[in-house]
C-alpha cells in the first residue's frame, strides 16, 4: 500500500491553487458545432472531437463534421465533402488515424484522414447509414441500415460488413429488425447488438444479438420502448439501452433498460429524464451518462416541436440507480462521447448547435475514517487529527483540499496527492472536541471531486 | 532566573560554614546509570540513560567531623520518540547540586559510608521535531536529591566512590509556540534514581 503521510510540516507542503478548479459533474464549456449536431467522437489521445452536424434543416453547405480542440474547447476546424449528407454519426479507428462518417441521409460513409482532417475515401452501398462500429483488433466494421433513399428512414432491416482496408461492403447483409438505430459491440469484439427502434411504440423495440463469426442474429431481446441508443460496460457484463420512446414524442420514453449479456435478458428498468437519446459508459465502467432530449410538441395534435431543458443523468453501474447531480446541458441534447481517459464527456445539442463539455470523476473515495491522537513530548504535547482516505480510479487526484465546512471555505490545508491512501495530520486542536472535515480530491483535469466527510470524534 | 539566584545563594552559605581549616577535600569524577522514575519520560526516551560530571566533597568545620558538603555539576542527554506519533524529541538535564554528606564511623580504615541530601536546580533543555510544538524548550526547576554511598580509599589518595542517588525534579513547559497554537505545556517529572561510581583525589 502506497501511503502518502503528511505530518507535521504540513505547512511545508502546502501547494497554491492557481487555476480554478470545476466541479466535477458540472458543464465546464460549451462549444458552438455546425447546425444540428448529432453523433461525435474523441480521439484515442483525448485532444480532439469530431461531431457529425446532421443538417436537420437540410441548409445548403451545412452537411459537415466540426472539428473540436478539446485542449482549448474550441472550434478548430469544419470539414466539408460533397460526400456529405446529413452526417449523423462519428466513429475513430483505434489508432486515432481515422473517422468514419455515416450520412444517414444517403448511401455512403465517409472516410476521413486524421489529423490532416481531408476525406480519404466514400464507401457506398448503404441505405441511411446511422451507425458504424468497428470490431475490436480487426479490419472490420459493422453499419447499421435505418433506412434511406431506399427503404426510407426507419424502415431499414439490415447490418452491412465493411472491410476497412478496401473500405468496400463484404458479405451479405444481416437482416435484424426494423429501423436498426444504434450497435454496440462487446469488448471481446465476439457480439454485435443492434438496438432496432422498430415503431417506437411501448415495448415494440428489440436489441438483436448479432454474432461476429457467423454473422447470424443468435438471440432476440424483446420489451423495449424506441430504443435509440446502446452503451457496453468495458467488462462486457452488462449493456445499456435508452428507450427515446415515440418518434411521435406520444407516450415519450423515460427509462434505460440494463441487459444481462450473460443471459441476454432485460435484469432492470431505470427512469432517468425525458427522451433518453445518448448513452455512454466511463472507462472506468462504474458510471453510465444518459442524455435526455426532452423535446415535445407544446400544441396539440403533434404542433410546435419545443425543446425543453436537456440533461444528462448519471447511473451507478453497481446499483443501477440513477446518483444526482442532474446536469443541465443544452437544447436536445443528442449524442455523449466520454475521452478515453475519462476526465471529461461531451454532448451534442441538436438544438442549440453546441457541444456542451461536462467535468467527469475520475475517481472514487473508497474509505474516509478520522481520530484524534495526543502527541505529547516531555513538556508539551499537542492534539491532532489523524485523517485517513483511500481513492480508486483511472485518473488519481493530484491534490486534496481539506475543509473544515461544509460550504468549503474554512480550508485547513493543500496537500498533494501520493497515492491510493492518504494521511493528514492536523495539528493545535482542543482535546475531546468533535471535527468534521470534508476533502475534496482535484484531478489532473483541475476537476474537484464530491467531498468525503470525515467526523473525528474517538480517539486513536 | 529566581531559582538559579537562591542556588548560588545556597552554595555560597554552604561555603561559609565550611571552616577554613577543613582537612578532607575529595574532587572526583562520577559516571553513574540514571533510571528516570517518570512514567512520560521512560517512554519517550527509554528507561536508562548515562549519566556523567563531577563532584566535589569538602570535609566540615574539622578533621573530626563526620559532616562533609558537596557541590556537583551532571549532565545527561538522550534521543526519543514522542508519544502518539513518534516524532524525534532529544532531552538534555544539566542537574546542579549542593547538600550534605554525613560519614559514617567505619571500623574499617579503607572504607567510609555516607548518606547526603541537597538542593538540586537543574536545567531541562527539549528538543523537539514537529512544525506544531515549541521547537525548543528550556526550563529551569529546583528539586531534592538524597544520596547514600561509599567511599574506598586506594593508595596515592586515589578514592573510588560507589554511590546511589534519588533525584526528584519537576520541570515545567510554556507554551511560546506559534501564535494562536494551543500546544498544551506539561509537567515533567525528571528525576530518577542514579546508580554510579566516581574516581577521585583526597587532598
Amino acid at each position: 500500500m502506497n501511503v502518502g503521510l503528511m505530518k507535521g510540516v504540513a505547512f511545508l507542503l502546502m501547494i497554491p491553487v492557481c487555476t480554478q478548479t470545476a466541479t466535477v459533474n458540472s458543464v465546464i464549456a460549451t462549444i458552438n458545432t455546425g447546425v444540428t449536431p448529432a453523433g461525435l467522437a474523441v480521439t484515442p489521445d483525448n485532444n480532439f472531437a469530431y461531431v457529425a452536424n446532421n443538417n436537420n434543416y437540410g441548409i445548403a453547405g451545412q452537411d459537415s463534421v466540426s472539428v473540436l480542440n478539446l485542449n482549448t474547447n474550441l472550434p478548430l476546424t469544419i470539414i466539408t465533402d460533397v460526400s456529405f449528407d446529413q452526417p449523423y454519426t462519428v466513429t475513430i479507428n483505434a489508432a486515432g488515424t481515422k473517422a468514419y462518417v455515416t450520412n444517414s441521409n444517403g448511401s455512403t460513409v465517409t472516410v476521413i484522414n486524421i489529423p490532416a482532417n481531408t476525406v480519404s475515401a466514400v464507401i457506398t452501398g448503404f441505405d441511411g447509414p446511422s451507425g458504424f462500429v468497428i470490431v475490436p483488433n480487426t479490419d472490420r466494421a459493422y453499419v447499421n441500415n435505418y433506412g434511406g433513399p431506399i427503404a426510407g428512414s426507419g424502415n431499414g432491416t439490415t447490418i452491412m460488413m465493411v472491410n476497412l482496408l478496401t473500405n468496400l461492403i463484404t458479405g451479405s447483409p444481416i437482416t435484424v429488425a426494423q429501423a436498426p438505430a444504434a450497435m454496440a459491440i462487446t469488448p471481446d469484439g465476439t457480439r454485435l447488438y443492434v438496438a432496432c427502434y422498430v415503431d417506437g411504440n411501448d415495448g415494440t423495440g428489440v436489441v438483436d444479438v448479432v454474432s461476429t463469426s457467423s454473422n447470424t442474429v443468435i438471440a432476440t431481446i424483446t420489451g423495449f420502448s424506441g430504443p435509440f441508443d446502446i452503451a457496453i460496460t468495458p467488462d462486457g457484463n452488462y449493456a445499456y439501452v435508452a428507450n427515446f420512446g415515440s418518434n411521435n414524442f406520444a407516450p415519450f420514453g423515460t427509462t434505460v433498460s440494463v441487459i444481462d449479456l450473460s443471459s441476454n435478458t432485460i435484469i432492470e428498468t431505470i427512469t432517468v429524464g425525458i427522451q433518453p437519446s445518448g448513452i455512454a459508459v466511463a472507462p472506468n465502467g462504474k458510471l453510465v451518462y444518459v442524455t435526455n432530449y426532452n423535446t415535445l410538441y407544446a400544441g396539440s395534435s403533434f404542433t410546435d416541436l419545443t425543446a425543453g431543458q436537456g440533461t444528462v443523468n448519471i447511473i451507478d453501474v453497481a446499483s443501477n440507480t440513477v446518483l444526482p447531480p442532474t446536469i443541465a446541458v443544452g437544447l436536445s441534447p443528442d449524442a455523449i462521447a466520454i475521452a478515453p481517459d475519462g476526465e471529461f464527456a461531451y454532448v451534442s445539442n441538436y438544438a442549440s448547435n453546441t457541444v456542451s463539455v461536462i467535468a467527469l470523476s475520475t475517481f472514487q473515495f473508497m474509505s474516509g475514517t478520522g481520530c484524534q491522537v495526543v502527541n505529547k513530548f516531555l513538556m508539551q504535547q499537542d492534539v491532532v487529527n489523524e485523517l485517513t482516505w483511500t481513492v480508486s480510479g483511472a485518473t488519481l487526484p493530484i491534490s486534496y483540499a481539506i475543509y473544515r465546512d461544509a460550504g468549503l471555505t474554512d480550508l485547513v490545508a493543500t496537500v498533494p496527492a501520493t497515492g491510493t491512501s492518504m494521511i493528514y495530520l492536523d495539528h493545535n486542536l482542543n482535546p475531546n472536541s468533535t471535527y468534521t472535515y470534508y476533502i475534496v480530491g482535484i484531478n489532473t483535469a483541475n476537476t474537484a471531486s464530491n467531498p468525503l466527510e470525515i467526523v473525528v470524534t474517538e480517539s486513536c | 532566573m529566581l531559582t538559579m539566584k537562591s542556588s548560588w545563594v545556597s552554595l555560597l552559605l554552604l561555603s561559609s560554614v565550611m571552616c577554613v581549616s577543613a582537612r578532607d577535600v575529595i574532587l572526583e569524577f562520577k559516571l553513574a546509570y540514571f533510571r528516570p522514575t517518570g512514567a512520560c519520560f521512560r517512554q519517550i526516551y527509554g528507561h536508562s540513560a548515562a549519566l556523567y560530571g563531577p563532584e566535589v566533597t569538602v570535609q566540615l568545620c574539622d578533621n573530626n567531623s563526620h559532616w562533609y558538603g558537596f557541590a556537583s555539576v551532571d549532565y545527561l542527554s538522550k534521543s526519543g520518540r514522542s508519544i502518539g506519533l513518534c516524532d524525534k524529541t532529544k532531552v538534555s538535564l544539566l542537574p546542579l547540586a549542593v547538600g550534605i554528606k554525613c560519614f559514617a564511623p567505619s571500623p574499617c580504615k579503607k572504607a567510609d559510608f555516607y548518606l547526603g541530601a541537597g538542593i538540586q536546580p537543574t536545567r531541562v533543555h527539549t528538543r523537539d521535531c514537529s512544525a506544531d510544538v515549541n521547537p525548543r524548550q528550556t526550563s529551569w526547576s529546583v528539586g531534592g536529591i538524597f544520596k547514600a554511598g561509599a567511599y574506598l580509599y586506594a593508595p596515592h589518595c586515589v578514592v573510588i566512590d560507589l554511590f546511589v542517588d534519588y533525584s526528584v525534579v519537576r520541570a515545567r513547559g510554556k507554551n511560546n509556540c506559534c501564535g494562536s497554537s494551543t500546544v498544551i505545556p506539561l509537567k515533567a517529572n525528571v528525576g530518577g534514581a542514579i546508580f554510579g561510581v566516581g574516581l577521585g583525589y583526597l587532598f
